[in-house]
This record gives C-alpha cells, structure tokens and sequence, in this order.
C-alpha cells in the first residue's frame, strides 16, 4: 500500500468520526472516488460505523427497560421506607406487650378512682394546718439547720481557699518583682564597683609608669652627670699629663 | 443536558424528588451502560451494573459534592461495581472477560462485532462504545476518560483500525 494511501486511511477514520473540515472531505472523497484502496477501506470503516451503530441501537430498549427498572426499584424502596415510617405506629399498636400495659394502666386508674371515691370525707385543711406546720417544722428545721450551716462552711471553704489561691498569687508575684528588683540593684552596685576598681587600677597604673619614667629620667640624669665628670677628670688628667710630659722633654733632649 | 440543569436535578434529588433522578437516569443511562460493557465484556452483566449503579446513586446522591459533576461521579460508581464484580467473577471462576463474553452470544445478530468488540484493547474498547452510547461525542469521552478531545480521536482511530482487523480476518476466515 503507498504511503499516501496509508495517511489518507488516518483521514477516514476521521471522516467517519465526524471530526474532519469540510474541505478536507471533499479532498478526501474525492480521492476516495479515484483510489480503489481506499474506495474498499472507506466502505469497510462505513460498514463497521453501521454495525456498532445497529448495536447501539438495538440495544436502546434494553437500556429503556433498565431506566424503568432503576425507576421502579427506587419508587419501591421509596414508598417501602415511607410505609415503614408509617407503620411503626400501627406496629407499636398492634404489639401484645403495649396491649397488656394499656390494660395494666387502665385497671389501675379504674382501682385508684375507686379508692378515693371510696375514702371518708377529710377533715377540714384549716384544722390541720396548725398541727402540720408545727410537725413539719419539728421534723425539717435541724434538716433545714444542718443543711445551711453545711452549706455556709463549705461556701466559706471555697471563699477560703480562693483567698489562699489569690494570697499566694499574689505573694508569688510580690516575691519575683522583690527579687528582680535585688538582682537589679546588685547587677548595677557590681558594675559600679568593678568599673572604680577598674579606674583605681588604672590609676595605680599611670602612677607607676610615671614613676618608671621618672626613675629613668634621674637615672639618664646622673649618667650624663658622671660623663661629665668623667670627663672633666680625664681633660685634667690629659692637662695633667701634657705639663709632666713638657717638663721632663728638656731634660731628655739635654 | 446543561450545567445548570443538572445541578438543579441533583439539587431536587437530595431532597428525595424521584422524578428529578428519572431525568438523570436518562441523561447518563447510555454513558454508564458503555462503561460496564466495555469492563465486563457481557451486555447482561452490563445491565445489571449499570441498574445497581444507577439504584446506588440515588441512595448514595447526598455524597455527592457539590463541585462534583454527577455525570462523572456515577461513572466511578459504575467502575467500581464493576471490579468488585469482576473479582468476585475470577475468585468463582479464574476465566477472563473475552471468555465471558461468549457465554450469553448466542451465534447471529451481532456475533462477530461482540467477539471483535471483546478482543479490542480495553483502552480502545472503552471509547469506541462510548461514542455509539453516549451520543458520538468526544467531548463527553474526553469528560469520562479524563484525557484531552486529541487523545480521545487518536484512541477512536486505533480501535476502528484494530476492529477493522479482527472483523477483517473473521469475514476472510
């Protein structure tokens, strides 16, 4: 197959995809027309484009039947869940035990109506009240007594132990700021010290130095003292000579 | 079906409006059908996929995220349903799918196209179907398959050519 038959198969596929440009298409029918390669392959790609096409089709109500189904399946499931909201009721209607304590409840109402109709008439409240105040406060007051007095110790406990709390707050801080404070002046007083010890010293070391200095400027002093004496010693001494040396020169020569 | 057409479905179908989903379910039926038929290779197992997917997303819609297209989330419902069953399907029997293919075809309409079909490269088969049940659309494939329009026609020209060969050969044979 010639190369440009193979590039114009890439172009049909393509045509068949629906993606070329028009002009394209029409080069490539046209081509198509002319070349009995490509005439063959364009009507086999066509057949196969048709025949997936079928597929699909045929297979659309199948789809359609499963699109019910699913519809179907969920209006089920639906209306199940709603029916079982509803039938809880029903169910908890229908159940033997709630039966049973219905009668239970109502047996023992119609027992407890009967009683009181059947009770003597009670004295009247007025009469009693006297007697019953007195009994409830004979009965309730040391409760009531013991009941405040445990109350206000426990409050003062709390109030107590908050004020603890709050005391050693606040003697915690009192004691930090003290001892920021002492380190503080101590750091400062150290420094002050160190720095007049410090100016002593240098003190001390200028005065020995101009001591030393004085010491080699006395000593230089007494040297040049001494050269000169030296000096004026050996220009007598020289002077000395020369008067000797004068007087015994005649008596040599003669 | 439009953005905001489909959003304002999925919106009523979180408050439990069936006939909203009945729209989705026909929207994406044919998308979803295309991709368990192209992972199992059998149309029967197909449809029963694609119904459960279908089932599931409704129950399932209040897990969708709002920035999430439903098109694409019930496709990925639909894949793993399928690997779920097609591991079960090689723990009960280690056969593969161009195998199983075969067990519901009976011989006639349509016989060679579904053998082609099941003999294709997956990442050829799963295009090609798409395009004949989603409404010959690249675009919507380039969605699916999360690749560019270019890459979708370069994988539609490769499965039409190996088609063409394996339907080439059955008709020579």
């Amino acid at each position: 197959m010639e190369q440009i038959c193979k590039d114009i198969q890439e172009q049909i596929q393509q045509l068949i995809a629906g993606t070329l440009s028009e002009d394209k298409a029409s080069e490539l029918q046209h081509h198509i027309s002319q070349c009995r390669v490509c005439s063959e392959y364009w009507q086999a790609l066509q057949a196969d484009d048709k025949r997936l096409s079928n597929f699909a089709e045929a297979m659309q109500p199948r789809i359609r039947r499963l699109e019910e189904a699913v519809v179907s399946e969920l209006n089920r499931t639906v209306s199940s869940k709603a029916a079982d909201k509803k039938s809880i009721w029903s169910r908890i209607l229908k159940s033997q035990t709630v039966r049973l304590t219905a009668a239970a409840v109502f047996l023992i109402a119609v027992g407890y109506i009967t009683g009181r109709l059947s009770t003597p008439r009670q004295r009247d409240l007025e009469q009693l009240r006297p007697a019953l105040e007195a009994s409830l406060i004979s009965s309730l007051e040391p409760a009531i007594r013991r009941d405040v007095l445990e109350h206000v110790d426990r409050r003062t406990d709390s109030v107590f132990a908050a004020k603890c709390d709050q005391l050693k707050d606040e003697l915690h801080l009192q004691v930090r700021r003290d001892l920021t404070e002492f380190a503080s002046q101590t750091l400062a007083a150290t420094s002050t010290v160190t720095n007049r010890r410090l100016v002593e010293l240098i003190q001390l070391i200028e005065a020995a130095r101009m001591r030393d200095r004085q010491r080699i400027a006395d000593a230089l002093e007494q040297i040049e003292l001494r050269r000169l004496e030296d000096r004026a010693q050996l220009g007598s001494g020289l002077g000395l000579l020369a008067e000797q040396t004068s007087e015994l020169l005649p008596s040599v020569q003669n | 079906m439009g953005g905001n057409t489909e959003q304002e479905l999925v919106a009523r179908c979180r408050k439990g409006d069936m006939s909203a989903y009945t729209g989705l379910v026909k929207a994406y039926s044919g998308r979803v059908f295309a991709v368990c038929l192209a992972m199992t290779g059998n149309s029967h197992d197909a449809e029963d996929i694609t119904q459960q997917a279908l089932v599931k997303g409704f129950i399932q819609i209040k897990h969708l995220r709002h920035d999430e297209s439903f098109g694409a989330w019930i496709v990925q419902i639909a894949k793993n349903l399928c690997v779920d069953f097609m591991r079960r399907q090689q723990r009960r029997r280690s056969i593969n799918a161009k195998q199983s293919i075969e067990e519901h075809v009976h011989p006639g309409e349509y016989h060679e196209l579904k053998i082609a079909l099941a003999n294709l490269n997956e990442d050829y088969r799963l295009p090609l179907l798409l395009f004949y049940f989603d409404g010959r659309s690249t675009k919507n494939i380039a969605k699916v398959l999360n690749i560019s329009q270019s890459a979708v026609q370069a994988r539609l020209s490769r499965a039409r050519k190996q088609l063409r060969k394996f339907l080439g050969n059955e008709a020579g044979a």
